[in-house]
């Protein structure tokens, strides 16, 4: 396929493409125009349509294979950095289509998981699907048969619970030996660190099978792991505290916890917090997403709870938000808690992640990077810290300093210097105020990218940042590794894959002992 | 081998529910006093899809809506799993309306295991292969109709 590539159709794509790839609830930038979608074909042939014509939309193809792998990827610049060895573990939907279907909503793509083996030889690819119950059932069957987060299938099977459309296509942990697939409302999946095959639902312990686990467990600084699941139709969450060796150390309850949508947590040293999203599902649908409305009257509600006694319970009023991902949080020694959040609205859950599922261009309420601050006494205030089209996502921070007042955060985001696009990799110095980044150029869709301390580091930023991006021009997924100290140099170390991979959300790493 | 407990536990998916079903309901395997038990009509109930060869299919029979949703049942069964199919029936029935739950009790411990949030961690299932929408199939989708008597009615269920 040939692609029509100027500057002037990047600068367009990218406003779409590039900035909703980029970021879940992103902003489509200065450059989007609103189309109009054409209801009349289906997600399929809207899809197949728009991607004859628009590069961006090869973040969004069905992945073409259940097993990929690369021996060797090819150093485009630079070379690994002496230290840096280890596993770089992504996740993210990856399968598409199935006879003639396409799935209706991004979030429902079966999960691939990604392996890239790195020290100072080079580095290599793994990409498998994972075999949950649902893709084995549909590979069987050739079609889908679950209507699971945002899609509807017509003829559906039987569904007994959330495992049954459970996509595992969120995020990766490795703990105790091995690692799992995360999806947010159902089991992890049990994976094998090295081949990444599949070897089934986890248990954590009794009573806990097919329970939800999210993607977004907190690993705190002695390696305990902090998680949750939630079961909004009961308004109830189960929160999971796990010692760092992979055992289960024991559950807990909370109850009359509202029915918004829990995406990610925070923790600080003494505490955890649950921010209840104004997206609560209250009504009947023939689809999970499909339960939550947008309730803006009933604001947001934040549940404090000690780790040390879970039952210990104070709560906070926020205003009305969204958001998927949270930064840092931290407690100051009078008490008061803060916190940092890519906030928004549900505009891009309910409508981006759908839209970019037709090949169809679609402008979802900017998110912006905020602190919220819960005082002792009980009120809260929301700070705005970036300038409103900012559309920063995917939050990452030194994880030496969790729980604590970290002075750095690193987002995906649109450019730091007022050029268009959402192709940057960002550094927000918290007591200086400064943003600096990277702006990877207009052709390029910037996925999450992980600190990594350099083992022995003393400063909070001396370390890497390693994500992959997608490369609209060359067509090819591409790993990069930069100098966080200098993240304004851009990749000390570029690498590419032979092929593109469809655009993930969150990885983990597992560095080499 | 067909042998009746006295109560059957049935839990989950049986109770009525959105996403999950929190509540236990005890299913009263002895005839209650509006148990029938005098006609001549039988239900041959044919399992397919079993996954583990142990334990027993634990079914309830009801002959009423009321009785479906309150879990107040008119005859249980338990059937033990030697193979990946199971058979069994109930017998002695008058025409009527019915509907069928049953699950796999794979660990034997006479109860239909659920999670910490109620979700069924057994196989289970409903007559005509009803499914419900993350709960139990409603009654209108589960019963069947036993018109002649001295005729066996035939449900052939696949477990979820």
């Amino acid at each position: 396929m040939t692609l029509d590539f100027t500057r002037r159709s990047a600068l367009h794509i990218l406003g779409a493409g590039a900035s909703l790839g980029a970021g879940i609830g992103a902003s489509i930038g200065a450059f989007a125009k609103s189309s109009t979608a054409n209801t009349a074909l289906s997600d399929f042939e809207s899809f197949a349509q728009s991607s004859r014509k628009n590069p961006w939309t090869l973040g969004w193809r069905s992945v073409p294979a259940s097993d990929m792998s690369t021996a060797k990827l090819r150093v485009v610049s630079g070379k690994i950095p002496t230290g840096l060895s280890g596993t770089f573990y992504r996740n993210g939907p990856a399968l598409f289509e199935r006879d003639g279907l396409r799935l209706h909503h991004w979030f429902d793509g079966d999960g691939m998981v990604h392996a890239y083996h790195i020290n100072a030889d080079g580095v290599s690819h793994t990409g498998r699907m994972v075999r949950t119950d649902k893709y084995v059932r549909e590979e069987k069957a050739g079609r889908f048969l679950a209507s699971a987060f945002g899609t509807k299938i017509d003829n559906p099977a039987p569904v007994s619970g959330p495992d049954d459309f459970n996509a595992a296509n969120t995020s990766i942990l490795p703990i105790g030996g091995e690692l799992l697939a995360l999806w947010e409302g159902g089991s992890a999946y049990r994976l094998d660190d090295m081949t990444l095959e599949t070897l089934g639902a986890k248990t954590w312990g009794k009573g806990l099978k097919g329970m939800p686990f999210s993607a977004h467990p907190k690993v705190d600084t002695d390696g305990t792991v902090w998680n949750f699941g939630q079961d909004v139709f009961h308004n109830r969450l189960l929160v999971y505290k796990i010692h760092a060796n992979g055992e289960l150390a024991g559950v807990h309850l909370l109850k009359n916890v509202a029915p918004g949508m829990i995406h990610d947590f925070c923790i600080t040293k003494k505490h955890l917090i649950f921010v209840v999203p104004s997206f609560q599902a209250v009504q009947q649908s023939d689809t999970f997403l499909g339960k939550f409305k947008w309730l803006p009257q009933e604001g947001q509600r934040v549940i404090v709870v000690e780790k040390d006694n879970l039952d210990a319970r104070r709560e906070y009023e926020l205003p009305p938000g969204f958001q998927f991902h949270y930064g840092n949080a931290w407690e100051d020694n009078v008490g008061d808690i803060r916190f940092s959040v890519c906030a928004g609205d549900d505009s891009f859950i309910t409508k981006g992640a759908t839209a970019v599922m037709r090949g169809e261009k679609f402008e979802p309420t900017p998110t912006y990077l905020a602190h919220v601050v819960l005082y002792k006494n009980g009120k809260a205030r929301v700070e705005k810290v970036s300038k409103e089209r900012a559309a920063h996502e995917f939050p990452q921070f030194n994880s030496n300093v969790m729980g604590e007042n970290a002075r750095y955060l690193y987002t995906v985001g649109d450019s730091f210097e007022d050029a268009p696009g959402q192709s940057s990799i960002l550094k927000h110095d918290f007591v200086s105020g400064k943003i600096t980044g990277h702006n990877y150029g207009q052709a390029t869709v910037v996925e999450e990218h992980l600190f990594l301390a350099r083992p022995g580091s003393s400063r909070e930023d001396e370390g890497w940042l390693i994500g992959t991006t997608l490369n609209l021009e060359t067509q090819r997924t591409q790993l990069n590794i930069i100098d966080a100290a200098h993240i304004e140099d851009g990749p000390v170390c570029i690498l590419e894959l032979p092929y593109a991979l469809p655009l993930g959300f969150h990885g983990a790493w597992k560095g080499t002992a | 081998m067909n042998k009746t407990l006295n109560t059957i536990a049935l839990a989950a998916i049986f109770a009525t529910g959105t996403a999950s079903c929190a509540h236990a309901a005890d299913v009263p395997a002895t005839p209650t006093s509006a148990t029938p038990t005098n006609g001549t009509a039988e239900i041959t109930v044919d399992i397919r899809g079993v996954k583990n060869a142990k334990g027993a299919i634990m079914a309830a029979l009801f002959d009423s809506e009321t009785g479906y949703k309150t879990n107040k049942g008119v005859r249980a069964s338990t059937t033990n799993v030697t193979a990946d199919t199971v058979s069994f029936s109930f017998e002695h029935l008058p025409e009527g309306e019915y509907a069928i739950k049953l699950f796999h009790d794979v660990n034997g411990d006479g109860e239909m295991n659920t999670n910490l949030f109620g979700m069924p961690t057994e196989p289970y299932a409903f007559s005509n292969n009803a499914t419900g929408n993350m709960g139990p199939a409603k009654w209108v989708k589960a019963k069947f109709t036993v018109t002649a008597t001295g005729t066996a009615t035939v449900q052939a269920i696949r477990l979820n």
